[in-house]
């Protein structure tokens, strides 16, 4: 099984989407920061053009929090990016037959959904932290990082949304046949959950929950405001990926 | 406008991250004679219109060929 995870590893990186990936995701990682440095100077730039309409923009100040605030409004693009580079992780193999050789060799089906799995999951993990890493850099060196609470869970919480959308494209992966449809299944799933926040009576256990981070901080919200959420996507991963073992099982190669 | 020398930790790294992508994926393109749709002209043109990111990261999706 390790060697199957490596060879997933390999494979990732001689394709160089695992290079793509980490440009992209470093590419925003700096652009959170900058963004909130440009803020001033957006606003001024636009103020005129307030000042027409009536509206008087005051001194704008930026802190660490505006930092913070373009890295959430950022994550749901590169979790995006990331959900599309991966959505050929099984449907190249079952297009290209190479997965019935390994399986004739004699290594068992669940072991190779794990690796799979296994290797998103840390794919993701690893690229977060850079994303993560690069904004914390700038967003400390320059401002600080005053006023901002709770900051690691509601970084936390968004890596396991991460997750989530994770499981539920290698779900998908071993129920369809093309990578169109994967990306199709993924992308139900991922504003499904949206839409679904705006109805008020479920919208604080529902995974997509777990991506407004930022009221930790700017709405006094406090970490156990999440638990049911926590508790939901746990379960819905779960849920996930032992349908997609038990349907990988199954399915034609 | 900010000025420039604020800009320029953020600036060079972008620039830097943007040449990288850009020199992977015309290096991929012009090494490369067969893509699943479309021609070179087509993806060189797309690598370059869209090299914030979109278009190589389409170019990887939707031009390379699974070797």
């Amino acid at each position: 099984m390790t060697a199957f995870i490596k060879k997933e590893c390999m494979e990732l990186t001689r394709t160089g989407k695992l290079l793509i990936l980490g440009i992209i995701f470093i590419f925003f990682g700096i652009l959170n920061p900058a963004m909130a440095k440009l803020t001033p100077w957006l606003y001024e730039m636009l103020s005129d053009q307030f000042a027409d309409q009536g509206l008087v923009i005051g001194e704008v100040t930026v802190t660490a929090l505006t930092s913070w605030t373009q890295f959430f409004k950022n994550a749901p693009m590169v979790l995006i990016v990331a959900i599309l580079l991966f959505s050929g992780l099984f449907t190249n193999e079952y297009h290209k037959g190479t997965l019935v050789q390994i399986v004739t060799k004699g290594l068992s089906r669940n072991k190779i959904f794990i690796s799979k799995l296994f290797t998103v999951y840390g794919a993701w993990t690893l690229l977060y932290l850079v994303y993560t890493g690069i904004t914390l850099c700038y967003t400390v060196y320059f401002w600080g990082n005053d006023g901002v609470t709770n900051l690691a869970f509601g970084i936390f919480m968004y890596w396991l949304f991460g997750i989530f959308t994770m499981s539920s494209l290698v779900l998908f992966s071993a129920l369809c046949n093309n990578s169109g449809q994967v990306l199709l299944g993924t992308g139900i799933i991922f504003f499904a959950f949206i839409l679904l926040s705006y109805i008020p009576s479920i919208k604080n256990i529902i995974p997509s929950r777990l991506m407004d981070g930022l009221t930790l901080s700017t709405e006094g919200a406090v970490p156990s405001d999440f638990t049911e959420a926590l508790i939901c996507t746990f379960i819905l991963i779960a849920f996930c990926d032992i349908i997609g073992v038990l349907v990988f099982n199954r399915r034609k190669l | 406008m900010p000025d420039i020398k604020e800009m320029l930790p953020f600036l060079i790294p972008l620039i830097i991250a943007e040449i990288i992508l850009l020199t992977v994926t015309l290096r991929h393109i012009l090494t490369h004679k067969n893509y699943k749709h479309g021609n070179r002209t087509l993806w060189v043109i797309v690598a370059i219109v869209g090299m914030e990111f979109i278009g190589p990261v389409i170019y990887f999706l939707f031009g390379k060929e699974d070797s």
